[in-house]
Parts: C-alpha cells; sequence; structure tokens
C-alpha cells in the first residue's frame, strides 16, 4: 500500500477511488525510465527548454497572426488558413525537427562533460535503459510542443483552405522525424567524448537538421500549394519509403548508440546484426506483400538493391570487427554445440561477420528469385521464369534481370572479402579495423576510378566513359542487357570469397573450443573461476 | 559468501606501452578500511576503476566478495558502492531529485526506495538540505550527497577515490567519520588520499603502490615490522648516561645505543610488553627514567619508506 493510501479514509468510497487512483500512479511512477524522469525535471527546470519553449510559441503566433494580417488585405477574398497553417506549421517543425534532436545530442553529452555516465553504468541501468532515456526525453519535450500547436493546426482547418487529410498525414510524420532524428543525434552524440570532435558531430547534426527542417516544410508546403492527392500510389509508396527510412535511422541509431555505450569486452555486434537480419526479412515480407497490390517492378527492384546496399553497409563493420569473442561475450555462450552453431552468424567477430553476410544476401536472393519467377512478377519483370525482361518504367537501367541482382550480390562479396582477409584483426588492434573499413571504399574507387584516369591519359574513349570491367555500374548494366554473363562475376567473387576460408574455419573452431559457461579461465592469471549467478537475471524477472 | 571483501589478484594494465598497473595484488575484509596511497600517477585510480568494473585488466582479476570483475560485473556492481574522484552532479537538480533519480537507476521502488533515500541523507547529514539545488552546495555537501548516492543500494564493499580532497579540515574529519561508521557496520572500504595524516588515523591497512607496483600491503603495524625490525627509543634518566649505556646494553633486545640530545637512543627488538618491562627494570634499578619514548612512527614515514617518488 502506497504511503498516500494510508492518509485515505477507507470508508469513503470516493477516498477509495482516490486511493485506486494513487496507487496506480505509483506503480506507473515506479515503472517510468529514470533517465526520462530526471531529463524531464531538468528540463522543466532548467532556462534552456523553457526560454526555447517559450520563444518558439509566442514567435510562431506572432508571425502566424501577421501572416493572415497580410493576407486579408486584397480585394479578393482567399482563405486564409494556408498561410496561418504554413506559418504555425514552420515553427513547430524547428521545434521538433530542430531543437528537440539537439537537446537529445546535448542531453547524451551532459553524461560525459558531468562525469555522470560512470555513475550511470554503475547502477543496474544497461546502455539501452540509458539511450531510451534520453529517447523518451525527447519524445516528451515534441510532446510538450505538439500539445501547445496542434490546437492552431487543427483551428487552421476551420479557417478554411487546408485539406484535412494534410493535417492528419503532416503531424504524425513531424513525429516520426522528430524521434527518428532523436535517435540519430543520440547516436552521434554516443560516438566520442573528445571536445573537439563533438564540436565537430554539432555542426554535422545542426546541418543535417536544417536540411531535414527545409525538406519537411518544403514538401508539407508543396502538398498544399500543389493540391497533391495524398491518397495516389505515388504519394502512398513516398510516404511508405519515408516511414521505411526513418525506422531504418531510428533502429541502427539506437542500436550504435547502445553498442557504443556497452563496455568494450561486451557484445556490440549481436544486436546490430539481428536488428539488420529482422529489418531484411520484415523488408523482404513487406515488398512481397506491397507488389501483391501494388504491381510496380521499380519498387521491388529499387527494394531489392537497396538491401543488398544495407547489408554491404552492415558487412562493412560486421566483417572487420575483432575476431577473437571477448570474455564477457565467452561467459555468455549456450553450452549446446548446436545452438552454438545456430548463433554463429550472429556472434561478434570479422569472420563471423562474413558468414553473417553470405547467410543474409542468400536469403535475399533466394526471396528476390521467387518474387520475380511469381507470375505477378513475372510479368512485370519479363517472361516467367524472370530470367530477362523490361521494367515497365525502368528507374534503374531500363531493364531488370535477375542476373543484375546476383551480379550486386557478388560485387558486394568481392570488394568486402579483400579488405577484411588483408587486414584481419586478431588482437583488438583497432587500426587495423579502421584500415579494413577505409580499404573498401578506396578499393571501389580504385577499380572505378583508376581506368578512367588511364582511359583519359592514353585517350582510350570507352575506357575514358567508364565503360571497363572495374566499374560495377557498367558491368551491372551490361548484366541487365543480357550483354553479359554473371558467372565471371560470381567467379571472381568466389576467389575473393577464398581469402577468408582460413579465418571462417579459426572462428568456427574459437566458438567450438571456447569453455563451457560453468567454468572460465580469467585472463592472464589461468586460474578457473565458477561462475556466480547472475542476479540481475532475478531483478529483470521480478520487473 | 567469500570471507574477502576485495581480492586484487595479480592485475596489470596497460595503455599501449604505458604499463600503468603491474601485477598489483591486495586483500581488504569485510569491516576494514584499506588505505591507498601512492603518488600521483601511481596507478590507484586505474587499479580502482578496475575494481569497479569500469576497466578490464590486462591480466589478472579482481573479485569482490568472490565475483569476478570480468565475468561478472553486473553481480559486482551490486555489491560495489564507487564514489570517483570527480564525482557527477546533475545542473537544475536538488539533492533530493538526485537521489531519487539514482535510487530508480539502482531498481529500488516504492517505499523502498522513499526508506532508503531517507536512509542515506540522515546518515550524511543532508535530511535538511533535501530541496536544495545541487548547484548551490557547498563541496563538502556535494561530497557527502555523492557518499549518499554511493550508499543507496545498501553496497557491501566501497571504494573511494579521493574523497576528502578540497575539503575543509571540518569536513575531513566528518567524512572520516562516516567512513569509520561504514567500516563498523561492517562494510569493506578501499580509501585513497594524498592526505596521508587523515588516513593513518582511519585506516587498518594500506596498500602503497608506486610506479604501477605495490611497495607495500598489510597492516600499518606489519609494514613497519617489515620496515623497521627494531622499535627505535629514546630514553634520559638522572642517572648518568654512561651508567645507563651500560645498563642498556645488558638487557635483552637492547643494540646501537648512541647519545642523543641529553639523553641516550637505542634500537629495541622486542614488543610493547618487553618495553614496559625494561622501564619497569630502569625504575627499580634507581635510574630515574625521567623521559621515555618509542619513537613514533606514522603513515607518512611509512610512505617515504617505501616510495622513491617515481612516477610512471
Amino acid at each position: 500500500m502506497s504511503d498516500v493510501s494510508m492518509d485515505l479514509d477507507l470508508a469513503d468510497p470516493s477516498g477509495r477511488k482516490t486511493r485506486k487512483w494513487a496507487n496506480a500512479s505509483a506503480w506507473i511512477d515506479d515503472r517510468l525510465n529514470p533517465v526520462l524522469v530526471k531529463e524531464v525535471r531538468q528540463a522543466l527546470r532548467g532556462k534552456q527548454f523553457r526560454w526555447a519553449f517559450l520563444f518558439t510559441v509566442i514567435v510562431s503566433l506572432i508571425a502566424a497572426v501577421s501572416i493572415v494580417l497580410a493576407n486579408s488585405g486584397g480585394a479578393e477574398w482567399s482563405p486564409i488558413g494556408p498561410p496561418f497553417f504554413q506559418g504555425i506549421f514552420v515553427f513547430l517543425s524547428i521545434a521538433v525537427v530542430g531543437f528537440v534532436p539537439m537537446s537529445t545530442f546535448t542531453a547524451m553529452g551532459a553524461e560525459w562533460e558531468e562525469n555522470t555516465y560512470d555513475l550511470l553504468i554503475l547502477s543496474h541501468m544497461r546502455p539501452r535503459h540509458i539511450v531510451f532515456g534520453k529517447l523518451l526525453g525527447a519524445g516528451a519535450q515534441a510532446l510538450l510542443y505538439f500539445s501547445v500547436f496542434t490546437p492552431y493546426i487543427v483551428f487552421t482547418f476551420l479557417l478554411g483552405g487546408v485539406d484535412l487529410k494534410i493535417v492528419m498525414i503532416s503531424l504524425p510524420m513531424l513525429a516520426v522525424i522528430s524521434l527518428a532524428l532523436s535517435a540519430f543525434a543520440a547516436a552521434l552524440s554516443s560516438l566520442t567524448d573528445k571536445r573537439m570532435a563533438r564540436v565537430a558531430l554539432m555542426v554535422f547534426l545542426s546541418a543535417t537538421l536544417v536540411n531535414a527542417c527545409i525538406a519537411v516544410i518544403s514538401i508539407t508546403f508543396a502538398s498544399i500549394e500543389m493540391s497533391i492527392d495524398l491518397i495516389s500510389y505515388e504519394v502512398r509508396l513516398s510516404f511508405a519509403a519515408a516511414l521505411q527510412v526513418a525506422l531504418m535511422v531510428f533502429g541502427y541509431s539506437m542500436a550504435i548508440a547502445i553498442a557504443r555505450l556497452s563496455h568494450p569486452e561486451e557484445n556490440h555486434s549481436t544486436g546490430l546484426r539481428a536488428l539488420t537480419s529482422v529489418f531484411v526479412i520484415v523488408a523482404l515480407g513487406w515488398t512481397a506483400w506491397a507488389n501483391s497490390f501494388i504491381s510496380q517492378p521499380d519498387f521491388v527492384a529499387s527494394q531489392i538493391l537497396l538491401l543488398i546496399g544495407v547489408v554491404t553497409l552492415a558487412s562493412t563493420f560486421f566483417m572487420t570487427e575483432r575476431e577473437t569473442l571477448g570474455l564477457r561475450v565467452k561467459n555468455h555462450l549456450p553450452s549446446s554445440g548446436i545452438l552454438r552453431l545456430l548463433v554463429f552468424p550472429w556472434l561478434p567477430g570479422g569472420a563471423r561477420g562474413t558468414v553473417w553476410m553470405l547467410m543474409t544476401l542468400s536469403i535475399i536472393l533466394v526471396v528476390s528469385v521467387n518474387l520475380m519467377e511469381s507470375s505477378a512478377i513475372g510479368s512485370i519483370f519479363g517472361t516467367p521464369g524472370g530470367l530477362s525482361g523490361t521494367s515497365t518504367s525502368g528507374i534503374l537501367y531500363g531493364d531488370f534481370p535477375i542476373q543484375l541482382v546476383w551480379g550486386a550480390a557478388a560485387f558486394s562479396v568481392f570488394y568486402l572479402s579483400i579488405p577484411s582477409a588483408l587486414f584481419t584483426n586478431r588482437n583488438g588492434d583497432l587500426q587495423r579495423s579502421t584500415l579494413a573499413r577505409v580499404m573498401i571504399p578506396i578499393l571501389f574507387l580504385g577499380a572505378l576510378m583508376t581506368p578512367i584516369l588511364v582511359g583519359f591519359i592514353l585517350e582510350i574513349h570507352e575506357m575514358s566513359r567508364g565503360n571497363h570491367l572495374g566499374n560495377p555500374f557498367f558491368l551491372l548494366s551490361e548484366l541487365a542487357r543480357g550483354n553479359m554473363d554473371v558467372s565471371s562475376i560470381l567467379l571472381l567473387a568466389s576467389m575473393a570469397l577464398a581469402l577468408q576460408t582460413f579465418r571462417i574455419f579459426r572462428s568456427i573452431q574459437e566458438v567450438k573450443n571456447a569453455p563451457r559457461a560453468g567454468a572460465l579461465a580469467s585472463i592472464g592469471t589461468g586460474v578457473a573461476l565458477e561462475r556466480v549467478p547472475e542476479a540481475d537475471d532475478d531483478l529483470e524477472a521480478n520487473a | 559468501m567469500s570471507s574477502i571483501a576485495l581480492s586484487v589478484n595479480s592485475i596489470t594494465k596497460r595503455f599501449g606501452d604505458l604499463t600503468a598497473v603491474d601485477r598489483v595484488s591486495f586483500d581488504v575484509y569485510p569491516g576494514q578500511i584499506c588505505g591507498f596511497i601512492g603518488p600521483n600517477g601511481a596507478g590507484k585510480t586505474t587499479t580502482m576503476r578496475v575494481a569497479a568494473t569500469l576497466d578490464l585488466p590486462d591480466e589478472g582479476d579482481v573479485s569482490i566478495y568472490g565475483a569476478s570483475v570480468l565475468l561478472e560485473p553486473r553481480l559486482v556492481r551490486r555489491q560495489l558502492g564507487f564514489m570517483p574522484d570527480s564525482y557527477g552532479a546533475y545542473p537544475s537538480t536538488t539533492v533530493e531529485e538526485y537521489l531519487d533519480f539514482f535510487a530508480r537507476a539502482y531498481g529500488l521502488r516504492g517505499r523502498e526506495r522513499t526508506r532508503a533515500i531517507a536512509y542515506v541523507t540522515d546518515f550524511t547529514g543532508l535530511d535538511r538540505l533535501a530541496g536544495k539545488l545541487i548547484d548551490a552546495l557547498s563541496k563538502g555537501m556535494k561530497q557527502r550527497l555523492c557518499l549518499a548516492k554511493t550508499l543507496l543500494h545498501d553496497p557491501g564493499f566501497l571504494i573511494l577515490d579521493e574523497p576528502a580532497a578540497g575539503l575543509d579540515p571540518r569536513a575531513r574529519v566528518e567524512l572520516r567519520e562516516l567512513v569509520r561508521a561504514l567500516a563498523d557496520m561492517g562494510k569493506g572500504v578501499l580509501i585513497s588520499s594524498h592526505i596521508l595524516s587523515e588516513l593513518s588515523s582511519l585506516v587498518d591497512s594500506i596498500a602503497v603502490i608506486e610506479s604501477g607496483r605495490i611497495q607495500g600491503a598489510g597492516t600499518v603495524d606489519e609494514i613497519l615490522k617489515k620496515l623497521r625490525p627494531h622499535m627505535r627509543v629514546f630514553m634520559r634518566c638522572i642517572a648518568d648516561n654512561e651508567k645507563v649505556e651500560r645498563a642498556l646494553l645488558e638487557q635483552p633486545g637492547v643494540s646501537s645505543v648512541h647519545n642523543e640530545r641529553s639523553g641516550l637512543a637505542f634500537d629495541f627488538d622486542g614488543d610493547q610488553r618487553a618495553l614496559a618491562e625494561l622501564v619497569g627494570h630502569f625504575v627499580t634499578a634507581g635510574l630515574g627514567p625521567i623521559e621515555f619514548a618509542p619513537e613514533s612512527v606514522d603513515l607518512e614515514d611509512v610512505f617515504l619508506s617505501l616510495t622513491e617518488g617515481v612516477v610512471s
């Protein structure tokens, strides 16, 4: 029973009701994220938020009223809703897309600057609680802005000239973008505690937020002025794509921030790998489902190539991680050999990253082949069987045979396998990981640009135009047109992959031979230590 | 639960080419206060951060009540209260809100949280400052607040890194009393400080570190015994020094007698009881001892004897 309830008269029915509310509110209060509670308390007492809030509200109202007055003086009557809406929307966008993510960046950075990060880590809070708490704090701030501005925006509908659909779509989209950018800001802020680097990151974030504000405002204004049909296929597709990108930014930013806050010996990789796997599977499922009624080949094509791009980007980091498992990761390996084998691709380590990439690309290829061979897609991509044909609108190359997907996957394998094998980080030497990551784009650009430069110098026009074997875009377009067979690129990728064989074999051995969870040898001393049951698991179970 | 509160087992920590901590080992028992002393850059904070699970050792291990910092960091954190040298305080936050936040972070709920906050504020004497902004607190009060935060989850072992730094004499005395009270509750304490005079009246044992290596560890008496096997004693008697010197040399355990000021100084190999018997013998022998002073050796002397002022 809470303290509040004890003071109430139990015989009094109204008191009983109050007691229930008090108990419910105490129950909720106990389960609130501590960081959220702290952030809200600090924000409400701090000058920064109070002044920003008051300034935004007052200036936006003055601006909106001024716009309305300026528009009402004309000889011809025109609805005053749109200018009023635009005035309010600009300031709301600046507040939730500009101020809120920036405050998340500074809130994350404050933990370093005020030397409180260690204190947080030593409490029972995990990095994910800290990051979620910061985001919830940002969400609470955004909610406050929305609660003030939304009545005015709805009011613009009553003034006439503003489609309610615009209001109904623009506000949730603004909220989603604000959340995604706040997560992005949290991830950026978690990257470093070095002052100069943080200043550079803040400048970068400011530029990103300014551009995001301009984009959001421009798109919304264009929707009003051009009277775009908001339920048309193009608009729905655009919203779906924007939502997908926002969710992806949100998910990855969260995963990066959580990984950055974790201890160096903790598992930084499995969460990101699992998230990417889930993202790929959901995106493939969504693509298949959406295509069943949208029936747009460009959509399928772009989705599959986008997924290969995402997997390539993620693998750039996974394949260049430190090879060996951290001690705290080893301690949580499953005892069963079969389970170890099943989780193998999701365990940290460069070679395991290679296996993860191959597995994920295989899933994408199998699903894409099935999609293209299905009758619905086959009619779009060409003949049933789908190995050649022409796209109806062709935003990519005009043609989209399945060999293009195979070719893109093979290029991904080729460009990732060579640097990650040559600069394997066996002893936790971060410089080797960085070198491998830098070498991937250098190899790509080197193969692309060197023949072009040679072509210019030697006046070989085909080469100088980029029509050479080092240019993946040229080769993919040749594949798409059926002028080339994918087998040669697959052979090239297989040869690059062969460099990974020893590495993969050794990583399998490491997982296979890692000490059972019951007894682990401690570093250096070689003393076998009994594993103490994790009391935190009990705590979490109780929670 | 292990009978050793903290066991530092041959830990080594390197930062690039620099070996900050080199095979450091020592133990602290429940209810014991261990002073961790050494010059700046000796490796104290690094060792403490390893013990607090914030850094990992390159070699060796640390356990707190049997839980390894390498393998069970979360279990260690449940048993541990760590007060870093640069404590953190949030701006625009009151004492009560600060403690409430950390109580929540430690998973305390409802009345349990209220009780814990009330207990630590009462223990540290912050109860009357609950509504005050942290920014407005004095340095001593901020240290108390940090200690209160450290005690919220009732840890069995405390690591206090330079808690007395920057405090005025009164605040130091008060802090010392708080730490003593915690040890009396059965909590093990590892405390580092530059102010050796403060530590000497507080600690039960010490670990002296220099250039990343432990120069000596154990109780102050044990270390003294190693450093100076013989007790140095000054004596002045009514009888003349020659007579006294002869009498002294006849006594067991007495050596190196020489004139010093207007009396005699000698080395004595024996315990306090033997020394008392020696004085009794001089009284009964009619030599009239009027000044008898075993040389007091404090922590500062031990520290200076063990260290050479080398910084790693």
